[in-house]
């Protein structure tokens, strides 16, 4: 094969082996566009964290991932198939946490599961059992009685009994207690996939110190775009904040420049990859950023 | 035993925090040859944090040469004998060499010289014998 047909085939059919990939997607509600050219990968097994401000695009991000909202231009592909046409195989490796799930509070939390359950071929009741046990769900309760971080955490199993290979999280443990979200993390870390290799995971949190403990990429949306895309290692080896009194002029590596209304100086998000750090006046401060610093230096 | 003090929200990945203080144990003493290291899945629940940054680890000191992977039992420290040794040794010479010059400007004896180096070395140990201390 030469190399002109593969990129053919990879912009028709998606790079094979990547168990997410968003190339140009964008989603508009009428006039408005609420993602805007958002292109991005994952091989399998990697773990995203999606941050954002409220309002950024994540959820819709999501769920345009999932296939529950059309692109107007672009294409979303979860292991290799066209979101808007997820076929039943990829469907069935699939597990979703909705930010506000729908769930039936006349049924027992173990009837729920079994619901549910059943669905997939590969379901056990058993496994189910151990997932609930781990995460301290009352089985026998009534839905509709479950407090918010119960009805969370029976989210979490209904995603996750059916030993998806990829799943998705929309903010899974805003109603969690430090407890519960330890649980949850380390539940993530023990998930048996169906494939029997690490599942591929996306978690969209505002817990960044949660965060910083499980991904191996982040994903910073502002505004419906791409912020900034890295792994978790480069971006805390790359990235820094820089506390000059003179903004250097515009250049690539220069992700963020902002003006401190107090003292007049400029802090600055700079990519050292790319920066050239001789553009700075000797008297400029430069250090390394943790994710919450980060966070705060992009959009503070 | 040997335990890690991992900061996720440091500025440092946490694969190098790992790296780095496995390393600082070996060459301090505090790991030997020999000792085992928990398993990959043991850290990651221990710490809450995500198996791949640990495996990340293991894999470098284990092409630094300072682990060894052991088929489903974790990982084994092993010391270099005999680089570890010369290196630290090297080390230690430049500061030998100045006291040797200063003892013999001072028309010190060698069996005094040795005697008070002997002093020294016993009263700078800090637990005598170079154990671990327990701490908060």
């Amino acid at each position: 094969m030469n190399e002109a047909t593969s990129t053919v085939d990879q912009v028709a059919n998606g790079v094979p082996g990547l168990a997410v990939e968003a190339n140009h997607l964008c989603v508009r509600y009428g006039p408005v566009t609420v993602l805007d050219d958002i292109s991005f990968a994952l091989a399998p097994g990697s773990v995203l964290g999606l941050v954002g401000r409220n309002g950024a695009g994540k959820t819709t991000l999501l769920r345009a991932l999932l296939g529950l909202l059309p692109p107007a231009t672009g294409v979303a592909r979860l292991m290799g198939c066209d979101s808007r046409q997820l076929t039943d195989e990829v469907r069935v490796r699939l597990g979703y946490v909705a930010q506000s799930p729908e769930l039936y509070n006349w049924l027992k939390v173990r009837e729920q599961l079994a619901l549910f359950g059943q669905l997939y071929p590969s379901w056990s009741e058993r496994h189910t059992q151990e997932l609930s046990a781990r995460l301290d769900l009352p089985e026998d309760m009534r839905v509709g009685k479950l407090s918010p971080g119960e009805r969370q955490r029976l989210a979490i199993v209904l995603a996750m009994q059916h030993r998806p290979d990829l799943l998705i999280f929309d903010e899974p443990v805003a109603s969690l207690d430090p407890i519960g979200r330890r649980d949850f993390l380390r539940l993530l870390f023990e998930h048996e996939t169906l494939s029997q290799s690490s599942a591929t995971t996306i978690i969209s949190s505002h817990l960044l110190e949660d965060l910083e403990r499980v991904v191996t990429h982040l994903l910073f949306l502002d505004a419906g775009r791409v912020q900034l895309f890295g792994t978790r290692d480069e971006l805390a080896e790359h990235m820094r904040e820089v506390i000059t009194p003179v903004l250097p002029a515009s250049q690539p590596g220069l992700l963020r420049s902002k003006r401190d209304a107090e003292d007049g100086t400029w802090r600055l998000v700079v990519d050292e990859r790319s920066f050239d750090v001789k553009a700075l006046p000797p008297t400029a401060m430069r250090r390394s950023l943790g994710l919450s610093d980060l966070f705060v230096a992009l959009n503070g | 035993m040997f335990r890690l003090e991992l900061q996720p929200s440091s500025a440092t990945p946490l694969y190098r925090q790992i790296v780095e203080q496995v390393t600082r144990a070996v060459a301090a003493g505090a790991l030997h040859d020999g000792d085992d290291l928990p398993s990959v899945r043991a850290v990651a629940q221990d710490y809450v944090i995500n198996p791949m940054t640990v495996s990340k680890a293991y894999s470098l000191l284990e092409t630094q040469g300072l682990l060894e992977r052991r088929r489903g039992m974790g990982m084994r420290v092993r010391v270099p004998a005999t680089s570890g040794g010369t290196d630290r040794l090297a080390l230690l010479q430049p500061a030998l060499d100045h006291a040797a010059r200063v003892s013999r400007q001072l028309g010190i004896s060698a069996d005094d010289a040795l005697a008070a180096f002997q002093r020294t070395l016993a009263s700078s140990a800090p637990g005598g014998d170079g154990q671990e201390t327990p701490h908060e």
